[in-house]
């Protein structure tokens, strides 16, 4: 009874059973993750000069960055194609923490600490990348992805304070070699926990074309998420090196720098609670356009006064963005995505979010700005992806209401048009034919030609995406379209015209 | 048209770029083994310890190590080899901390600006010259308290050793700007 019970219990809170199996690794990932930070404390980061180590800072940072760029468009593939592949990235990326970070422990107050340091956050983002990629192949209702990544979110918050309270306890008693040494306890349970992640998922069993995933996850929306969250990532790399350097170079111990990042990973959690409410008052894209305000309106209070205490706050706001902003996120790509479910289809942009957290640290790195300047200008730069937004987001509105006072035929060729001018030939031939279908319904072409025009593509779509021959002909049928609608009683009204005077 | 197995493909050449970045990460580690002490490094540890005998610095807190900042007199700083050779050198007897800025080091509240509870500030300069080489070092204490020492080292049987006594010079570097 209690054996039944129990899974019941797992599932309804995750609301899937096979990503309830994902929340054991997640916590104990997270926990190690809190370790290994607070290991950090009694490494040579503080013993040495930020200026010293920069160039070496750098390389890592850069070679943290190119294997990934690199790796990301082999990953999702190997995990799709694999069976039991995700599994298998998961568990290497966790172990590969628990071996890392073993090694380090004896080394923290050497030279060895970058590398090894930088090889954990490798793995780190390869776990990120997979995990985040997995989710949605995972869960049985594809509307449960906010949700579940929500969840996972929180789960790994809790993880981290319990991680952090476990580490600063070991830290007291014994020394920062023991944290990591516990923190990669951690990670080795985490490992053998991803061990039980199931190997069929249900991407495997979906029947939804590739060529679909990709057009819905490089749709307008999902672009514009991605550029709102990069930003977010990118801000988020960028505050976390410059003002651990601001606040190392100015004297402030390191409780003050751990505390800083208590504030942000506080309000990450706050923000797991914030964001579904913020969802019942405005769209997914509204949230992160919020979401980025509210990281340029804390960068210029901070940079009024630079102060651990505002210093704090701008971090507890990247904590809370990031949160509300990745379940903006994630609810753009589950309405415009909603075929998108293998782990290819997710990698590509998860590690668009990963290098952008990369590119904004290297930024940080490589200016070494004074304080206030540095959170000046990151505020300035987020503001400036904030005005952008608005701007189209109005633009946007005001077009959705004139297109209302296009007909249905006109808005698809117009659709058309778009993905010809992608080069999506074929895409475009066959919404060129849902003009003319639509303008036949309304009788304003005639039945006959469209039934002709649609069995001339069904021959340009039996060729296949790659002929040269079918992407002319493609072109040709689209043409065709053009004319049929606009012929006499498809041409929309004239626009209205107004006298100068 | 398929393309031969072995052509440099789009994924060949992730490959090839894959292995390429492990193989300058696996440099940049083996790099790091283990480095030996650089001649600064040396000169440094014979300097700090005339400087510091044990039990010279009482802790804050007796289950810490009393903490010894060093700045750097040179604007190029002091390389990060000799900093981490330093830190390992005293790593049971004293924490040793390099700075950015002497604000790290001192009690900014106070007037006198003194350096932290359990720790000495020194400063230290480049080494110049050929065996005999020469060392510039600051003491400080407070504002008000701060000395100046040109050390003079020889190189006897591979060993570092300080010729006569320290010279008092003027501090320059660790006191406050007019």
């Amino acid at each position: 009874m209690t054996a039944r019970t129990r899974p019941r219990r797992r599932s309804t809170w995750l609301g899937d059973d096979a990503v309830a199996t994902l929340l054991p690794v997640q916590f104990f990932h997270s926990a190690g993750e809190a370790m290994f930070a607070v290991s950090l404390v009694g490494s040579l980061f503080f013993n040495v000069t930020v200026d010293a180590a920069q160039p070496r800072i750098l390389l890592y940072l850069a070679v943290t960055m190119a294997p990934f760029a690199v790796l990301a468009p082999l990953i999702g593939p190997f995990v799709d194609r694999l069976p039991g592949g995700h599994r298998w990235v998961l568990v290497v990326a966790i172990g590969s923490r628990a071996l890392v970070a073993l090694l380090l422990a004896s080394q923290l107050k050497t030279l060895l600490l970058y590398p090894y340091a930088f090889l954990i956050v490798v793995a780190a983002k390869v776990y990120t990348v997979s995990r985040n990629s997995l989710v949605p192949s995972m869960v049985d209702d594809r509307s449960h992805l906010v949700l579940v990544n929500s969840r996972l979110a929180r789960a790994g918050t809790v993880a981290g304070i319990v991680g952090a309270m476990v580490g600063l306890a070991i830290l007291d008693s014994s020394s920062a070699a023991w944290v990591l040494r516990a923190g990669a306890g951690s990670y080795a349970l985490g490992a053998l926990a991803a061990l039980r992640v199931p190997t069929t998922t249900h991407a495997a069993t979906h029947v939804a074309p590739a060529v679909v995933e990709t057009t819905e996850m490089h749709g307008p929306g999902v672009l514009s998420a991605l550029a709102a969250m990069s930003t977010l990532r990118m801000a988020t790399g960028f505050a976390f090196f410059h003002i651990g350097f601001s606040l190392k170079t100015g004297g402030h111990p390191a409780w003050v720098i751990g505390s800083v990042a208590a504030a942000s990973s506080t309000a990450a959690f706050l923000g797991t609670f914030v964001a579904p409410r913020l969802r019942r008052r405005v769209t997914e894209q509204q949230m992160l356009t919020m979401s980025l305000a509210l990281v340029a309106v804390a960068g210029v209070v901070t940079a009024l006064r630079f102060h651990p205490v505002t210093a704090a706050v701008v971090a507890a706001s990247l904590g809370m963005a990031g949160s509300v902003g990745r379940r903006g996120f994630d609810g753009v790509v589950q309405v415009e995505a909603p075929h998108a479910r293998r782990g290819q289809a997710y990698a590509g942009l998860e590690t668009r979010l990963e290098v952008a957290w990369v590119l904004g640290s290297i930024a940080a790195v490589l200016t070494r700005a004074p304080d206030w300047v540095g959170v000046l200008v990151l505020s300035g730069v987020v503001a400036i992806v904030v005005t952008e937004r608005v701007r189209t987001d109005r633009a946007e509105r005001r077009s959705t209401r004139e297109s209302d006072s296009v007909s249905l035929p006109h808005r698809l060729l117009a659709s058309a048009d778009a993905l010809a001018l992608r080069g999506d030939h074929q895409q475009a031939a066959l919404v060129g034919v849902a003009a003319v279908e639509a303008a036949a319904a309304t009788g304003l072409v005639p039945a006959e030609r469209a039934a002709d025009l649609r069995s001339r593509v069904r021959v340009v779509v039996d060729e296949g995406p790659t002929a040269d021959a079918a992407t002319g002909s493609a072109r040709e049928l689209l043409g065709v379209a053009h004319r049929l609608v606009n012929d006499g009683r498809g041409r929309p009204p004239e626009p209205e015209t107004r006298p100068i005077h | 048209m398929e393309r031969p197995f072995f052509t440099a493909g789009p994924t060949l050449r992730r490959i090839r770029l894959t292995l390429a970045c492990s193989l300058l990460l696996a440099t940049a580690c083996s790099e790091e083994r283990a480095p030996s002490p650089t001649t600064e490094a040396q000169v440094y540890r014979v300097v700090v310890e005339h400087l510091l005998p044990s039990g010279s610095i009482e802790p804050a807190d007796d289950s810490e190590l009393p903490i010894v900042y060093i700045a750097a007199l040179d604007p190029d700083g002091i390389d990060l080899e000799s900093q981490v050779s330093l830190v390992d050198t005293y790593l049971d007897r004293y924490d040793i901390r390099f700075v950015d800025d002497i604000v790290e080091a001192v009690v900014s509240d106070e007037p006198e600006a003194p350096v932290r509870p359990g720790a000495a500030l020194i400063g230290l300069g480049p080494v110049v010259g050929d065996p005999p080489v020469e060392l510039r070092v600051e003491v400080y204490r407070s504002v008000d308290d701060v000395d100046g020492f040109r050390y003079l080292l020889e190189l006897e049987d591979g060993r570092w050793t300080i010729s006569g006594d320290p010279e008092p010079i003027e501090p320059e570097v660790l006191v406050p700007s007019p």
